[in-house]
């Protein structure tokens, strides 16, 4: 019974947690059951043993009191015989009469002694039997009276003897005491045949008591054979359904799967990819030997040659044989295998012993993942990578470059041109009487010149160092940032009618100052171009789209021809002439590096006379990296070329 | 007129076209100071510390120091720091006057504890307008530090 309910337990490891919890329950359901059983069954034996003891005693009794009865009826047979053959002889004379005599008081001892022997243990009967010790001692005497005085006086003398009673009387006291005593047997007699009868009864009872006892038993425990059958069954049958299940999942898997018993090394299972990633029919492996001389199994296809001098045979091992030999744990082996089409391949290798309860060693598994284009794409980010890196480092020396190159134009030229302005003015103020109209105008183109070069420097550095300055990413409140930029460009704007209509803007992530300074640059194109406006309208607002804010700034100014639009945003691009609108052509260009640089896009959309709408758009999110790096200048304007349509 | 108000102001500055132009601009509007000029970051040390051709120059500091930026030998940068690391003279008032608006260059002087950082504006009239504030601002507006706390201790 026990092995029958360990069987499931050990199968207990491949079936479901819930049965491994009723397991417990059921095996104190057992014990109990059976220590129930056992005492049941020393309890009936015990009491079948008391109650045939106490029948046995029961007849013993019974034949010591038929024993005692026995022995009365004999001691009354001596006195009888005694008085009879006595009485004869003293009437006949004949010596015949005298053998039952003979035989009686040779014998008259022995009845007697038999009946106190009997009556040894059963106190109260001893002054009985005393006094029929007596009598009967009187009996013997009185008869060996009766025959001396026939023999000596002869038959008068004897009729005389016999005819006192006194004959009479002593046996009838015999008769009296054997009759008192055999009724007192009697009654015990008659009390014991009771004790047996209810102790047959018992013992009946106890019979069929016991039969259905044996039978309850016996269906308890068929009952208990046939479920623990069938829970074996059962935990069989799931057995059979998880391993029908692994054996799908196992040759389904993409990997490799082999599984080997020692001490053999017999392969017991393998799945289809073996075949697969070896690019040749996988054959089944017999043995460790076998297996140790299976190609596949070594770097290169090569078979294993121990090392000379060292008897080491251990690295040339396949996984599976060391894992099998020595149940050594392999983790991510990196095999370079010489494929069944010949193409080489990478594999990984791992492999793991399964144990017993005992911890032998029963089976090695072994699952191979061929990372062949793992490794290749691995490797070709690598290369990638390095390419890129070298990439960006001559981008960084560029870089470098660049900013050398613009710090010397903000030092360098804007000194001569300091000079010359300078000087001129000088010169003005010197020669300033004596010059006419004509010189006059020479000098101010001269000046004016000059200040335009200025300026043309100026914005042409702050282009430069929109592109790069490091960008310091925080919330930035776009509402108070346009009404800071409206504040300082009204200060300029005079007796201008000016009407500012700016909607509730949200707050964005990216550059506080870079992103006032694209507010500065388009707020302030737009007050330029509505110059011609009696009444100026400029309008500021958002829009969520999608995963961005998109910002305008739309004015009733000049507008622009659609047929121009790519040109808006192009360093020293313009659509207006210096006498229309002054300007450098750098104040698109730095606002399309910036918001290129938070991630964003620029577009416009005009109509020429009519007024125009500047278009930027914000990642609702911009990470800190993204922001810092920014993005290269190329990219934004791209992305503004397929804007306008 | 203040006592110190006579000093004579320090004028660093390589460019002779630059020298001429501040002290025209200085001219327009009458500054009583008298400019020294130096055409380098090593003769304004030598100049403050009263050394090489200054080495018999009259005692005090200049009420202002106008440095430029890019100068032969020590550049503006390197004058400042040490003047600014100097106990005698880290009390002179310097100020950058420069061409350069370029951030790092201002993050720097003011890090190495510059009084003002100006950029030379490329207009002649705004540039007379800065320079004569500035020395208007520094020779006469403002309270130089008392002597005792400057180089006078050697």
């Amino acid at each position: 019974m026990a092995h029958v309910c360990r069987k499931p337990d050990r199968a207990g490891r491949f079936a479901t947690s819930a049965k491994m919890q009723v397991k417990p329950r059921w095996d104190l359901d057992f014990w109990i059951g059976s220590l129930v059983a056992v005492l049941m069954l020393f309890l009936i034996g015990g009491t079948f043993y008391r109650s045939t003891v106490s029948f046995q005693d029961a007849v013993a009794q019974r034949r010591h009191c038929l024993a005692v009865i026995i022995a009365l009826e004999r001691v009354l047979d001596v006195a009888q015989d005694a008085e009879s053959s006595a009485r004869g002889y003293a009437l006949t004379g004949s010596e015949l009469y005298l053998a039952p005599y003979e035989t009686a008081v040779g014998d008259s001892y022995s009845p007697m002694d038999r009946l106190r022997e009997l009556l040894r243990d059963s106190h109260g009967q001893e002054a009985q039997l005393d006094s029929l010790q007596s009598l009967m001692e009187q009996r013997i005497a009185l008869s060996q009276t009766q025959v001396n005085l026939r023999r000596a006086s002869g038959l008068a003398a004897v009729a005389q003897q016999i005819a006192t009673g006194e004959d009479l009387q002593v046996t009838r006291k015999i008769r009296a005491i054997v009759a008192s005593m055999e009724s007192d047997e009697l009654l015990f007699l008659a009390e014991i045949d009771r004790t047996v009868t209810s102790r047959q009864r018992a013992i009946r009872a106890m019979t069929y008591a016991s039969l259905g006892f044996a039978c309850l038993i016996m269906v308890s425990a068929s009952v208990v054979i046939l479920r623990a059958k069938k829970r074996r069954e059962m935990a069989e049958e799931s057995l059979r359904r998880a391993s029908g299940r692994l054996q799908a999942v196992l040759q389904q898997m993409p990997a490799g799967v082999v599984l080997a018993e020692p001490p053999s090394g017999k392969m017991v299972f393998s799945n289809a990819a073996m075949g697969r990633i070896f690019r040749h029919p996988f054959q089944a492996i017999g043995s460790i030997e076998e297996n140790r001389g299976y190609l596949m199994f070594h770097p290169g296809g090569q078979l294993p040659q121990p090392p000379e001098d060292t008897g080491l045979l251990q690295p040339l091992e396949s996984a599976l044989s060391r894992t099998l030999l020595w149940g050594e744990v392999i983790t991510a082996e990196e095999l370079h295998i010489t494929r069944g089409d010949g193409t080489q391949g990478i594999v990984s290798t791992s492999a793991t012993p399964v144990r017993d309860l005992e911890g032998n060693i029963v089976a090695a598994v072994t699952v191979l993942e061929d990372i062949t284009d793992r490794r290749m794409m691995e490797m070709e980010i690598r290369q990638l990578n390095e390419t890129l890196r070298r990439k960006a480092s001559s981008l960084d020396a560029a870089n470098r470059e660049l900013e050398a190159f613009s710090y010397s134009v903000s030092h360098d030229l804007r000194a001569p041109l300091r000079h010359l302005s300078g000087f001129l003015e000088l010169l003005a103020e010197h020669i300033v009487g004596s010059l006419d109209a004509k010189g006059r105008h020479y000098l101010d183109t001269l000046l004016d010149s000059a200040r335009q070069m200025g300026l043309l420097i100026d914005d042409l550095l702050a282009f430069s160092r929109s592109g790069r300055v490091e960008t310091r990413m925080t919330k930035v409140a776009m509402a108070d940032s346009v009404e800071q930029v409206r504040q300082e460009l009204a200060q300029d704007l005079g007796a201008r009618n000016v009407v500012w209509t700016i909607e509730p803007l949200p707050e964005v992530t990216g550059d506080p100052a870079l992103l006032k300074q694209v507010l500065a640059n388009l707020l302030g194109n737009a007050i330029k171009y509505t110059r011609i406006r009696e009444e100026a309208a400029i309008e500021v607002g958002c829009r969520e789209e999608g995963a961005e804010w998109v910002f305008f700034v739309r004015d009733n100014g000049v507008g622009f021809d659609m047929r121009y639009a790519s040109k808006l945003f192009g360093v020293f691009q313009r659509l207006h002439s210096s006498n229309e609108f002054e300007g450098t052509g750098v104040g698109l260009a730095t606002v399309q590096r910036i918001i290129g640089r938070h991630g964003g896009r620029v577009w416009a959309a005009g109509v020429l006379d009519q007024g125009a709408t500047f278009y930027f758009s914000l990642p609702k999110w911009v990470s800190e990296e993204e922001g810092r790096h920014g993005r290269e200048p190329g990219e934004s304007i791209a992305t503004q070329e397929e804007q306008p349509s | 007129m203040k006592p110190n108000s006579v000093k004579d102001i320090l004028l660093a500055e390589d460019d002779p076209k630059d020298v001429e132009l501040t002290l025209a601009a200085l001219q327009k509007h009458n500054i009583v100071n008298r400019v020294i000029v130096v055409g380098d970051g090593a003769a304004a040390l030598d100049y403050l510390y009263r050394e090489g051709e200054f080495a018999h120059r009259s005692t005090g500091d200049p009420p202002l120091v106008l440095l430029d930026l890019k100068m032969p030998k020590l550049d503006g940068l390197e004058v400042l720091r040490r003047i600014k690391s100097d106990a005698k003279l880290k009390t002179i008032p310097i100020v950058i006057l420069t061409s350069s608006r370029e951030e790092r260059d201002i993050v720097e002087s003011y890090r190495l504890g510059v009084n003002a950082y100006v950029v030379k504006p490329v207009r002649f009239q705004d540039f007379v307008e800065a320079v004569s504030h500035l020395a208007v601002f520094w020779a006469l507006i403002n309270e130089p530090p008392p002597e005792s706390a400057g180089v006078q201790a050697q």
